[in-house]
């Protein structure tokens, strides 16, 4: 029937048994993604029993090399550096989904305003979106730290300040659509008021969109989190991966010797690793999406 | 991101194949192979930049690396060499009259700007006269406030009158201020910003090609008509590097220096011919400064004391220094200095000390705020972290105000802060620097200047100093000073950071650190003189 094909998952009548819904929400590459996303997720709640020592603590002398006290030997300071990685997670973690969050609520007012209310509104959000894709994310960033001061909240409300056109636009269409549908003309024909309308029938119909927002969103803010970082203009004090590579670096001739392999490397692939789970997750995502979209 | 780990990726890449070529290929011979023949000047001596230090005109530089650049156009009345003594440069002769007020100059004859015009005694006269109507407008190592006046005496002398006899006149002001033609800059209304027609336009060994903000680099070129002749190195460079150390084993620098923070295990690489490693001790200082203009707990002096007993210098000496350099001497002279005086108070780490001084003080647990900048030259993020948890530890909460390096500059300048970490060198060089940093009626502003600080008694000393030419006198006034200093505490000094250069002797083998330093006390070891020489001493061109 064409309206249950029209129909995206998670408004799906009939609610299927919760992991085989999953599946076939995420597909299998969601699931793997999921499931490192939890794991990086645990090693931030779980950071201070796993970590050896305080992050902060002088808990060694100078650069040390890997021993059994310091798996990942010591940072310049003497610091743990596995204690370090362990922590940064939740660095990490925290940009990822405040900036993923502040993202999406954009997104969904404006992209929501947009689609509901038509007309001249419509036109001028629009426009407004076309603006902000036109610019430059990452050199615009450094520009906004380097004016505003290094600061975990400036960033996170830089990124999200810049993210969320391209969720905005998609949530416009869907609310676009979803507006003219039957059901909800009826709705409003019974006095049914905008926001209860928005509520009641339009958020379900684009909370897919939503989450895979929200994920696609936490990807790049963790990317752009450690590439400030790495570049200098995080803030210093809080201690992500992207700043360790950073101090890393900072060594004179740390390329000389096989000392980048204990304190460059890892959190290197941690990025990696929390960039993939959510790549992973969105692809997942996306690609069910396109599945439901293309039956039309 | 993606990008930048693409690059991480390729860099690693290319070092293994680069560590793995070192291996087959003797360290070097690429260098030799292209090197001309040591009897021949030096083609081109190219340079790590560190960024961008200002356009190289005589007011538009900032800090000691844009002096340098300055310095290869810009010439002053004499000039420093390798041995810490005072050599004949736009002067070749000079005295002092009897009643040690008047310095006289006798100018080098046919000396020529870089234009083509004759430098006179004109220029000199109207280049130091501009300095006395434009205050701040001088190099800040360059002291221009004893002079009184300027005055033309024969075709080539110049008379400089001061206020009153003034011991290191020759170091801090003839040795540092830059002179400029009268013809290029009467007209300009702003000099701070003109980079017109013959702003760049000295008497010097070298010419500007060209410089580029965005990279940080400055390209010079001999200028074949130099009063002294071609100069042995007839090509400077100052290009963007990210590692030195990778930067020089490739070959894309020639030589590099550092402040502190060198292990055995960096400087591993240079242990071989063609390479050498030259070492001198610490005139860097790294130093906490209170703002006392400022209405804060700071202004108690038993809270600066706390300050002192709850950081640990000596864990910054370990731990940011790698033990390359010394702990802070509350008297503020480095132990390099001549006048260092080694039996000031001092505040040994002790936390429970902090607090007792502390609550003897009534501090209420207002925040403190503490600027810093992220250059990563200056290292300082780490050395906030070692305060940050001295301060939390005796119980002062501490708020973090995050600059870039000409920000903080400009803010250590303006007092716009509570407790700054500020870097700078040049603290081996004249102890009249006291006077200047810490006198309450010293006209300088600056990251150097202690604000708010006034002590009758410094004052006396510090105005005494300056005009005792009987060393043991002098000494002993400056000693005095830094016991107040000491005591008074209106800045830490954290650490002095030793200094290292490390260079390919194959290109380029006349590397020293001036004693004192050159420009005023410049701790750098880019003396132009063993560029345009090519030896230590001497005025004789290298052939």
């Amino acid at each position: 029937m064409i309206r249950e094909a029209l129909r995206l998952p998670g408004a799906s009548a009939a609610p299927a048994h919760p992991p085989r819904r999953l599946r076939a929400l995420l597909g299998g590459e969601g699931i793997a993604g999921l499931l490192l996303l939890l794991a990086l997720i645990a090693l931030a709640v779980f950071a201070p029993l796993l970590a050896p020592y305080d992050p902060d603590a002088f808990s060694g002398r100078p650069l040390e090399r890997p021993s059994a006290a310091h798996r990942l030997g010591t940072n310049d300071v003497g610091q743990d550096i596995l204690s370090e990685l362990i922590y940064g997670a939740r660095i990490s973690l925290t940009v990822a989904a405040s900036a993923a969050a502040g993202t999406v609520v954009l997104a969904v007012l404006i992209g929501g305003a947009a689609g509901y209310a038509g007309g001249w509104l419509d036109l001028a959000l629009m426009r407004l979106v076309d603006m902000i894709l036109a610019l430059p994310r990452l050199p615009l960033l450094i520009l906004v730290n380097a004016l505003l001061g290094a600061g975990l909240g400036t960033m996170i409300l830089t990124i999200a300040l810049l993210s969320w056109p391209p969720t905005a636009r998609v949530i416009r269409a869907q609310v676009q659509s979803v507006r003219q549908r039957g059901y909800v003309r009826m709705a409003r024909g019974f006095g049914g008021g905008p926001l209860y309308l928005f509520a009641r029938h339009i958020l379900p119909q684009i909370a897919p969109l939503i989450v895979f927002g929200l994920v696609t969103a936490a990807g790049h803010a963790v990317a752009l989190e450690a590439g400030l970082a790495f570049l200098g203009l995080g803030d210093p004090t809080a201690k992500s991966w992207g700043l360790m590579m950073r101090y890393a670096l900072n060594l004179p001739g740390l390329l000389l010797t096989d000392r980048w392999l204990w304190w460059l490397l890892p959190p290197g692939v941690c990025v990696t690793l929390l960039v993939l789970a959510l790549a992973l997750i969105g692809i997942g995502l996306e690609s069910r999406l396109d599945a439901r979209l293309k039956q039309r | 991101m993606t990008k930048s780990q693409t690059f991480r990726t390729a860099m690693l890449s290319v070092l293994l194949i680069a560590l793995l070529l070192a291996g087959l290929v003797p360290a070097g011979a690429a260098y030799q192979a292209t090197t001309a023949p040591p009897s021949e000047k030096v083609a081109v001596l190219r340079l790590p930049s560190g960024g961008y230090w200002g356009h190289p005109s005589p007011f538009g530089f900032n800090r000691g690396p844009g002096y340098l650049r300055a310095s290869l156009i810009f010439d002053t009345l004499v000039w420093r060499d390798a041995s810490g003594e005072t050599i004949p440069w736009l002067a070749t002769d000079w005295s002092l009259s009897a009643d040690e007020m008047t310095w006289t100059f006798t100018l080098r004859e046919g000396v020529q700007w870089q234009d083509g015009t004759p430098f006179t005694a004109e220029d000199v006269v109207f280049s130091i006269q501009y300095y006395l109507d434009h205050p701040g407008t001088a190099w800040f190592m360059a002291q221009v406030d004893p002079i009184a006046s300027a005055a033309q005496v024969g075709e080539h002398q110049v008379a400089i009158t001061l206020k009153q006899p003034f011991a290191p006149f020759l170091q801090t002001t003839a040795e540092a201020l830059l002179i400029f033609p009268r013809h290029v800059w009467e007209n300009v209304a702003d000099p701070k910003t003109y980079t017109g027609e013959g702003a760049f336009t000295g008497t010097g060994a070298y010419r500007l090609v060209e410089y580029s903000q965005a990279e940080g680099a400055y390209l010079f070129e001999a200028n074949p008509d130099f009063f002294l002749g071609d100069p042995y190195v007839q090509r400077i460079e100052f290009v963007p590097t990210s590692d030195n150390y990778l930067a020089l084993l490739n070959g894309d620098i020639a030589a590099f220096d550092q402040f502190g923070g060198v292990t055995e295990e960096m400087l591993a690489p240079f242990a071989d011919a063609p390479y050498e490693v030259r070492f001198a001790p610490g005139e860097w200082g790294m130093l906490l400064y209170f703002n006392l203009e400022k209405d804060t707990p700071l202004r108690d002096a038993r809270v600066r004391q706390a300050i002192a007993h709850a950081v640990d210098r000596a864990a910054m000496v370990e731990r940011v220094l790698f033990g390359f350099g010394e702990a802070g001497s509350p008297g503020f002279l480095p132990p390099a200095n001549p006048f260092y005086n080694p039996d000031v108070p001092d505040y040994a780490y002790d936390p429970e000390r902090a607090r007792a001084l502390l609550a003897e003080a009534g501090y209420d647990g207002t925040p403190l705020k503490l600027t810093y900048s992220t250059d990563w030259i200056m290292a300082s993020p780490r050395v906030v972290e070692i305060i940050e948890s001295g301060l939390n530890a005796a119980g002062i909460p501490v708020e973090h105000v995050v600059m870039d390096q000409a920000t903080m500059d400009a803010a250590t300048a303006e007092g716009t802060y509570e407790m700054a970490v500020v870097g700078f060198g040049g603290l081996g060089g004249d102890p009249d620097q006291l006077r200047r940093s810490f006198a309450s009626s010293s006209p300088l502003r600056g990251f150097a200047r202690a604000l708010g600080y006034s002590n009758p008694d410094f004052d006396a000393l510090a105005g005494a100093q300056l005009g005792m030419t009987d060393p043991q006198a002098r000494r002993e006034a400056v000693y005095a000073m830094q016991t107040i200093l000491a005591e008074d505490l209106p800045v830490l000094p954290l650490y002095y950071t030793a200094r290292v250069v490390v260079f390919n002797a194959a290109v380029f083998d006349n590397w020293t650190y001036t004693p004192g330093g050159w420009g005023g006390g410049i701790p750098m070891p880019y003396n132009k003189h063993q560029f345009i020489v090519g030896t230590p001493t001497g005025l004789a061109i290298r052939e």
